[in-house]
C-alpha cells in the first residue's frame, strides 16, 4: 500500500482545515485541563496534607477523591460527565451561557479531564510538599505568619518547584489524553483524523498526520515546562541552576 | 438498581473479555518491555539507539491514535486482525515502551559491582543480564510496574472503539439501550473498575511489604 500514499489528503484542503480545526480543539482542551488541574488538585494536596484533627473526614474524603479518579479509566469518566451530568436540566440549563463558544460535549470533556488530571496532579503535589523540610513550615509560623500565610508563602512555593518535574509529566499526560475525548463526540484532532480517514480510507496518512501534529505539541510543550522548572529552581535556590531534571516524555 | 440486575450477565461476560485482554497485553507488554529495557541498558550503541527510537516513539503517541494505528494500518499493510487481536497488540506494545523505561531504570539501581563481579567469575554478557542483575531489578521494579498494569487495565476501555466488545462496550450498548438509568449504569461501570484496581494496588502494597521484610 506503501506506493501509493496521497498525502494530499491531509496537506491540501479540505482535509489540511479538518485537522488544523481540530488540533485548535485539542490545544485548548490542553490548557484549560491543564490550568483547571493545577487549581483543583493544588487544593486538594492543601487539603491532605492539613493536620488540623477537625479536619480528619475532609482528608479521608479528599483521599477518596483521589483514589477513586485515578483507578477508574477516563474513558468511562468522560462517558459519566457527557451521558450523566450533562443529561441532566440543571447541568446544561448552568452550561447553556458557554455554548455559543464551547459545545456541551467539550464542557463534558474538559470537566472530566481537569478533574481526572487533577488527582495525579494532587498526589505529585503532595509529596512535593512532604519534600519541603518542616522547619521551613516551623520557622515560618515561628516568625509570625499564620498557617495559610506560611504555605502559601513559604511552603507551596518550594513544593511546586520540587514537585514540577512530576507535575509537567502530568500535564504531557493530560494533553495526550485529550485524544479520548473524540469518544463523547469532541471534534478533536483525532477525530478530525478518523473523518478524514473513513471519508477517503487513506488511514496512514490521516492517523499519521494526528500523530505528528501530536508529537510537535507534546515536544514545544515539554520545552517550555523544562524552561518553567529552571526558572522556579533558581527562584527558590540562587546556586541550583543546573539541578533541574527535564521533565520526560510521561504517559 | 433493576436496570444493573437485568443486565448483569450481559455486562459481566464484557468483564471476562476484559480480563482476556488484560491478560493477554500483559503477557506481550512484559516480553517486549523487558527486551527493550535490556536493549535500552546495552553498552553497545547499536543496540541501545533502536530501543530508545522504539520507546521515545511510543511514548510520545497517545493510546487513541496508537490503537486506531494497529487496528487500520496493519489491515492496510496486509496484518488483517480481528478487533480482539488488534487491541491486545496496540496495549501490549504500547504498555512495553513504559515497561522498557522502568526496567532500565531497574537495571540501572542494581549496583555496578554485581556486574563485575558476575563478569570476573565468568558469565557471559547475557548470562549476567538475565542471571544476576534481571532478577535483582524486578524486585525493586515491582511497585511501579504494578502501576503501569493497573494503567493498562484502565486503558482496556479504549479498545471499545474500534469494536472491541469488552466490559465497558457492553455497559454502553446497555446505557444505550435504557437511556434513562445513566447513573446507575455509569456508576456500576466505574465501580467496577475502581474494586479491581484499587484492589490489585492494595495487593501490590502488600506483596511489596513482604518483599522488604
Amino acid at each position: 500500500m506503501f506506493n501509493d500514499l496521497s498525502w494530499s489528503v491531509v496537506l491540501d484542503d479540505p482535509g489540511r482545515s479538518f485537522l488544523l480545526h481540530g488540533a485548535w480543539v485539542s490545544l485548548q482542551l490542553a490548557v484549560l485541563a491543564i490550568i483547571g488541574s493545577t487549581v483543583v488538585g493544588t487544593l486538594v494536596a492543601l487539603g491532605r496534607v492539613s493536620t488540623a484533627p477537625a479536619l480528619a473526614p475532609l482528608r479521608w474524603l479528599l483521599s477518596a477523591y483521589v483514589e477513586f479518579f485515578r483507578n477508574v479509566p477516563l474513558l468511562v469518566q468522560l462517558v459519566f460527565w457527557s451521558f450523566g451530568m450533562f443529561s441532566l436540566d440543571l447541568v446544561r440549563a448552568v452550561a447553556a451561557p458557554l455554548n455559543p463558544v464551547y459545545s456541551n460535549q467539550f464542557l463534558a470533556g474538559l470537566l472530566g479531564l481537569t478533574i481526572y488530571t487533577s488527582a495525579y496532579v494532587a498526589e505529585a503535589l503532595r509529596s512535593g510538599i512532604q519534600s519541603v523540610p518542616r522547619g521551613q513550615l516551623e520557622a515560618a509560623r515561628a516568625g509570625g505568619l499564620g498557617y495559610w500565610t506560611a504555605m502559601r508563602a513559604v511552603v507551596l512555593p518550594q513544593a511546586f518547584a520540587l514537585a514540577f518535574p512530576a507535575i509537567g509529566n502530568q500535564y504531557i499526560s493530560a494533553t495526550k489524553n485529550t485524544s479520548v475525548v473524540m469518544a463523547i463526540g469532541v471534534t478533536d484532532l483525532v477525530f478530525q483524523a478518523q473523518q478524514i480517514e473513513s471519508a477517503t480510507f487513506a488511514a496512514f496518512e490521516a492517523y499519521t498526520a494526528a500523530l505528528v501534529i501530536f508529537i510537535v505539541i507534546c515536544l514545544a510543550e515539554s520545552a517550555l515546562l523544562a524552561l518553567i522548572v529552571r526558572g522556579m529552581l533558581t527562584r527558590i535556590r540562587p546556586g541550583a541552576r543546573t539541578a533541574a531534571p527535564a521533565p520526560a516524555l510521561e504517559s | 438498581m433493576g436496570a444493573i440486575i437485568d443486565n448483569l450477565p450481559f455486562m459481566l461476560a464484557g468483564l471476562w473479555e476484559t480480563a482476556k485482554l488484560a491478560a493477554l497485553a500483559i503477557v506481550l507488554s512484559s516480553v517486549l518491555g523487558v527486551l527493550a529495557g535490556a536493549m535500552r541498558s546495552a553498552r553497545s550503541r547499536f543496540v541501545r539507539w533502536p530501543a530508545i527510537g522504539y520507546i521515545q516513539l511510543i511514548r510520545s503517541a497517545p493510546l487513541i491514535v496508537f490503537i486506531l494505528y494497529c487496528y487500520f494500518v496493519l489491515a492496510d499493510l496486509g496484518f488483517d486482525l480481528t478487533p480482539f487481536w488488534a487491541g491486545v497488540v496496540a496495549l501490549g506494545v504500547f504498555t512495553s515502551a513504559y515497561l522498557a523505561e522502568i526496567v532500565h531504570a531497574g537495571i540501572a539501581s542494581v549496583p555496578p559491582g554485581q556486574w563485575e563481579a558476575a563478569r570476573a567469575s565468568g558469565l557471559s554478557q547475557a548470562s549476567t543480564m538475565r542471571d544476576v542483575v534481571l532478577p535483582q531489578a524486578l524486585r525493586r521494579m515491582a511497585p511501579a510496574l504494578v502501576s503501569e498494569f493497573i494503567k493498562l487495565i484502565k486503558d482496556t476501555s479504549l479498545v471499545s472503539i474500534i469494536g472491541v466488545f469488552e466490559f465497558f462496550h457492553r455497559v454502553e450498548v446497555t446505557n444505550s439501550r435504557l437511556l434513562t438509568e445513566p447513573f446507575a449504569v455509569l456508576g456500576f461501570a466505574a465501580v467496577c473498575y475502581f474494586l479491581l484496581n484499587y484492589g490489585l494496588s492494595r495487593v501490590a502494597r502488600r506483596l511489596e511489604l513482604r518483599l522488604d521484610a
